[in-house]
């Protein structure tokens, strides 16, 4: 645990370190320390540009893991992931949903919503699509993963469609919005987005550790947590929610990045084991130094140019799962 | 103290599969449960256990166990499943400490990380801890399992109130040694003041460690009492559909059943 911690934090300073204007270590550490004789253009590049990038990475790139083992758990197959189960699309569906039309709704309506209308939109998006997931992929207990899979595939064909749609009517300062936030990428990041979707992430993450013992006994299966005197029904309910909860404030701000959600789970259990007691904390942990280290590659590799980020993820993750869908062909035995 | 079920009845949509059953558990002994397939054992222990929607009631101790929560529940009684689907790559002890998941079950906190080596070794695997539990054969698993049940009712009596085993078909996987290890395990928690509930196949099990059996044929009971009043000839031939020669072991005076001479009766072999 203590060397994901140190990681982190290596990797944070790596970042801050890394990128556009030329600003060395020391003065990206004088411009956080405040020290005088930092210039005016480096405290502003470490402070308002770089930072809340970081921050942003951290936090999506730990919810998505967290997302991600919290799913695999509830669905009890390591297979089971967000961006793949259509969770993801689901929640895109509702943050385009708040993008195109939150601005024809009433005026009062969007005082009171402020910059938090579109994260809530896409946890809304999000939970809907979990919720029909789970009562259509398990029956009695048991989740079928051929049905997951192929309810996932319908659900984010469904939702992709229902957010193509939308982008017709969508005018055109809308459609930028939406073309940038399609790509999946941590470049946008600002403060005022980075505080849209820390309050929902922050909760999930400081919730999740809760749910580890009820996820360890569901590996027993449903009736037999229930033996063991976990309340079933009641802890799928919360696990669903911080799910969408977490992926829906995550892809509010950076849109789809795949992959994170099954990757970082499956190394770990590798590593450390299934118990979801360490399993959480340190997916949390290792997503967030996955996602920093994916936007540094995203943004050297084309230098100047950025490279959206979800297509490093999904470089990485495509091959990875298919690695793990040999390994395992027991799992997706129809 | 008893556990006590009263009028159960169970529907699987159109299907009848109990009807006003009624059964009682004596805390200090073992009570069978017997019956061909299909006949509602497995269900009828499901309905006692809570895992599936019935109606009647079903009390543990004096209690309704629909107005006990999960937790209290999970400290009375323990359930094994006749066999256990595993998520993940868990190891053996790992899997074993689930049982603890309700809290400390002897009461005693000292001895929470000794409890799953003691439960192993009680159920002969001793040194299996760091192995994984997928790679175990099935009856390995099943033992494996039982210990993670034992470990979560591990004292039979606790604050005067006895704690209950559930288990369905714990010997089917088994080798004859270990069938008799895990009877002789489930017999000396009932010894020891717990009571212990069984869904049995082998009839001569049942009548070797059994001081109770119900007999269940679709979905009713058939007979009920002691193994000599429900193991003979004529309510067996009429729940199982063969006759079977029935005498008393020499050893112990209890029922002794000859597969040898079982036929099957005249319904079975025309249809």
């Amino acid at each position: 645990m203590l060397t994901f911690c140190l990681t982190a934090l290596l990797v944070l300073a790596m970042l801050l370190s890394l990128g556009w204007g030329a600003v060395s270590d020391t003065e990206v550490i004088g411009a956080l320390l405040a020290v005088d004789g930092v210039s005016v253009r480096d405290r502003t590049i470490v402070w308002d540009i770089r930072l809340p990038r970081v921050l942003t990475g951290v936090l999506v790139g730990a919810a998505l893991a967290v997302s991600g083992a919290i799913m695999q758990g509830l669905f009890r197959n390591p297979l089971a992931d967000p961006g793949l189960v259509g969770v993801s699309a689901g929640a895109g569906f509702g943050a385009v949903l708040a993008i195109v039309l939150g601005a024809s709704a009433p005026f009062w309506f969007q005082a009171m919503m402020g910059y938090y209308l579109v994260p809530l939109a896409a946890f809304f998006g999000g939970w809907i699509t979990t919720l029909l997931l789970y009562s259509v992929a398990t029956r009695n207990g048991r989740t079928s993963v051929a049905t997951m899979l192929l309810a996932g595939i319908a659900l984010a064909a469904l939702t992709g469609a229902l957010t193509g749609i939308l982008v017709y009517y969508a005018t055109d300062d809308e459609l930028r919005d939406l073309t940038f936030w399609g790509l999946g990428s941590v470049a946008g990041a600002n403060w005022q987005k980075f505080w849209s979707a820390a309050p929902l992430i922050i909760i999930c993450l400081i919730a999740a550790p809760f749910l580890a013992r009820s996820l360890n006994a569901l590996a027993l299966g449903e009736a037999a947590a229930g033996h063991l005197g976990i309340r079933v029904q009641a802890m799928k309910r919360i696990a669903i929610l911080t799910v969408a909860c977490s992926v829906g404030a995550a892809v509010a701000v950076t849109g789809g990045i795949g992959f994170v959600g099954i990757v970082v789970p499956h190394l770990l259990r590798l590593v450390q084991g299934p118990d979801h007691n360490r399993l959480l904390i340190n997916s949390a942990l290792l997503g967030a130094v996955m996602l920093l280290l994916a936007d540094a590659i995203s943004r050297t590799v084309i230098a100047p140019a950025e490279m959206p980020i979800g297509i490093i993820t999904a470089v990485i993750g495509g091959p990875f799962f298919l690695w793990i869908l040999m390994r395992n062909r027991s799992l997706v035995d129809l | 103290m008893e556990l006590i079920a009263r009028n159960i009845s169970v529907r699987f949509g159109a299907a009848q599969i109990l009807q006003n059953v009624d059964f009682t558990a004596k805390a200090g002994s073992f009570s069978a449960i017997i019956g061909p397939n299909g006949s509602g054992k497995t269900t009828l222990l499901r309905a006692m256990t809570g895992e599936i929607g019935h109606s009647g009631r079903v009390s543990i101790n004096g209690q309704d166990t629909r107005e006990t929560d999960a937790d209290t529940l999970a400290r009375q009684r323990a359930v094994l499943a006749q066999s256990t689907q595993l998520a993940f790559p868990f190891t053996v002890l790992e899997v074993v400490r689930l049982g603890l998941t309700a809290g400390v079950a002897t009461g005693d906190p000292t001895d929470t990380a000794d409890l799953p080596f003691k439960a192993l070794a009680r159920v002969g695997l001793e040194g299996f801890e760091g192995r994984f539990y997928a790679e175990l054969s099935g009856g390995e698993k099943q033992r494996v399992q039982l210990a993670r049940v034992l470990v979560q009712i591990w004292l039979p009596v606790l604050n005067a109130q006895p704690r209950w085993l559930f288990l369905d078909e714990p010997v089917s996987s088994l080798d004859i040694g270990h069938q008799l290890l895990v009877m002789q395990i489930a017999a000396d928690y009932a010894k020891a003041g717990g009571g212990v509930i069984s869904v049995m196949h082998d009839l001569n099990l049942t009548a070797m460690f059994a001081q109770n059996v119900m007999l269940l044929a679709d979905g009713n009971c058939l007979a009920s009492g002691k193994p000599s009043e429900v193991l003979t000839n004529a309510t067996l031939s009429t729940a199982y559909g063969c006759s079977l020669a029935i005498k008393t072991a020499p050893t112990d005076g209890a029922p002794w059943l000859l597969p040898h001479a079982a036929r099957l009766t005249e319904h079975r072999t025309t249809s």
